[in-house]
């Protein structure tokens, strides 16, 4: 109880934020985040803390007028296990760590610039992998299986390395689309075992936002009406462009006269 | 292909696409084998109901959410980690992606109907999803809120 006093009401808040964000940048649901933020300022002996989390701000301040709030802007998310775990460690173990405030900051700073488990070329053959798994659950043969396979993994790796000069989503996605059916035309053209629609299938499967559909759908059932729009949006905007760009490349396919 | 063989089949099926997709989100090792078997039995129950005995989508990937839902909150107390690290990956192979980007891609070819009724369907199936998982972790919540030293210290003051 005697550490628990040393923090300031403003290092703490500090430091929920800190661990908010680490949250929210691996993709957690957003009533994680608000419980975890106040649970933490619970913890440290202050109460009156509230807090407000949609996928793209955290809002931390209270009711008077005289205390500060701090705000902060989520700008990329995606999924990332390791990370929630790791946040979800310092949130329930800060006490038991005996942490004090530079430590818990320069602890989160370590965890978030730590090397990741599987780097670039093995998530890309993971992509594959899920791919053509995908391909074969959905009715595809082996000639499906090697050209989802094949698809998957280079389009994941040249959209990482796009991703570098084009920020956002749309881009990503949409160039995924686009390569992806581009190279299936191509493997079909070859290979005339194997089905275009199931290899394309396969293929986008790691694009495809059923997770942040059923995410928003979760927002709206425990009442985070917004957090739950913002899902959607970002539902309905990756599906459609993923749509737009495989539309692109098969009008672009045919206006060339090549044969489908 | 149906009976044990078709089972044994599904259950492969899921934990690959289950193992796969935990790569891409980067869990530990040790996640990804719990999140695999996690998955694979999800997928079995999802295509034992739809494809064997013929339920409908909904009820199949509810009932599939209901026996994730289960085991991930289970494996969540046992290994000390939130249960959504077990769940994402699990529900992948449920999850209606396919059926978002077909209706969108009917939509962009002018065939609305088609687009809007597969769409629909897309959103129903999302929302069994969702509220298989909502019960389950509302049921663990409550339990847990109940014996939390935390919550009743805290209602005491507020009152």
């Amino acid at each position: 109880m005697e550490q628990q006093n040393q923090m300031t009401r403003s290092e703490v808040m500090d430091l929920a934020m800190s661990i908010g964000q680490m949250f929210l940048k691996s993709g957690s649901e957003t009533s994680r985040v608000e419980e975890a933020i106040t649970r933490f300022c619970a913890n440290h002996g202050y109460k009156d803390i509230n807090v407000f989390a949609t996928p793209t701000i955290i809002i931390i301040g209270d009711e008077s007028t005289s205390n500060s709030n701090i705000v902060s802007r989520i700008r990329s998310r995606n999924t990332n296990s390791g990370m929630i775990i790791k946040a979800a460690d310092l949130s329930y173990n800060f006490d038991r760590w005996n942490l004090d405030y530079s430590q818990g900051k320069a602890w989160i700073k370590k965890a978030m610039t730590e090397k990741q488990p599987y780097n670039d070329v093995v998530v890309a053959l993971a992509a594959g992998l899920g791919s053509a798994v995908f391909s074969v659950m959905l009715g595809g043969n082996l000639h499906d299986f090697g050209g989802a396979f094949l698809i998957g993994s280079l389009a994941r790796f040249t959209t990482k390395e796009l991703n570098r000069y084009l920020e956002g989503v749309f881009w990503e996605v949409g160039l995924a689309g686009f390569l992806i059916c581009l190279l299936s035309l191509v493997y079909c053209d070859i290979d005339h075992l194997a089905t275009m629609e199931r290899t394309i299938v396969g293929a986008i499967m790691p694009y495809l936002p059923g997770v942040a559909f059923t995410t928003g759908i979760r927002d709206y059932i425990a009442g985070e009406l917004i957090a739950g729009n913002a899902r959607i949006a970002e539902a309905i905007l990756l599906a459609a462009s993923i749509a737009v760009g495989i539309v692109f490349a098969l009008r672009v396919w045919v206006w060339m006269g090549w044969p489908v | 292909m149906d009976g044990v063989a078709g089972m044994i089949l599904s259950f492969i099926y899921g934990l690959i696409a289950t193992v796969s997709f935990g790569v891409l989100f980067q869990a530990p090792k040790k996640v990804l084998v719990t999140a695999g078997f996690i998955g694979a039995v999800g997928w079995v129950t999802f295509s034992e109901l739809h494809k064997t005995l013929g339920y409908d989508t909904f009820y199949a990937s509810f009932y599939a959410t209901i026996v994730i839902s289960v085991i991930s909150e289970i494996m969540a107390r046992i290994q000390k980690k939130p249960a959504i690290v077990f769940n994402i990956p699990a529900i992948i192979p449920l999850v209606p992606g396919l059926g978002m980007y077909q209706g969108m891609r009917y939509i962009i070819n002018n065939d609305f109907l088609a687009g809007g009724r597969v769409l629909l369907n897309a959103a129903l199936d999302s929302g069994a999803i969702a509220f298989g998982i909502m019960l389950v972790a509302g049921i663990f919540r409550a339990y847990k809120i109940k014996s939390s030293e935390f919550y009743k210290k805290e209602e005491e003051e507020t009152v």
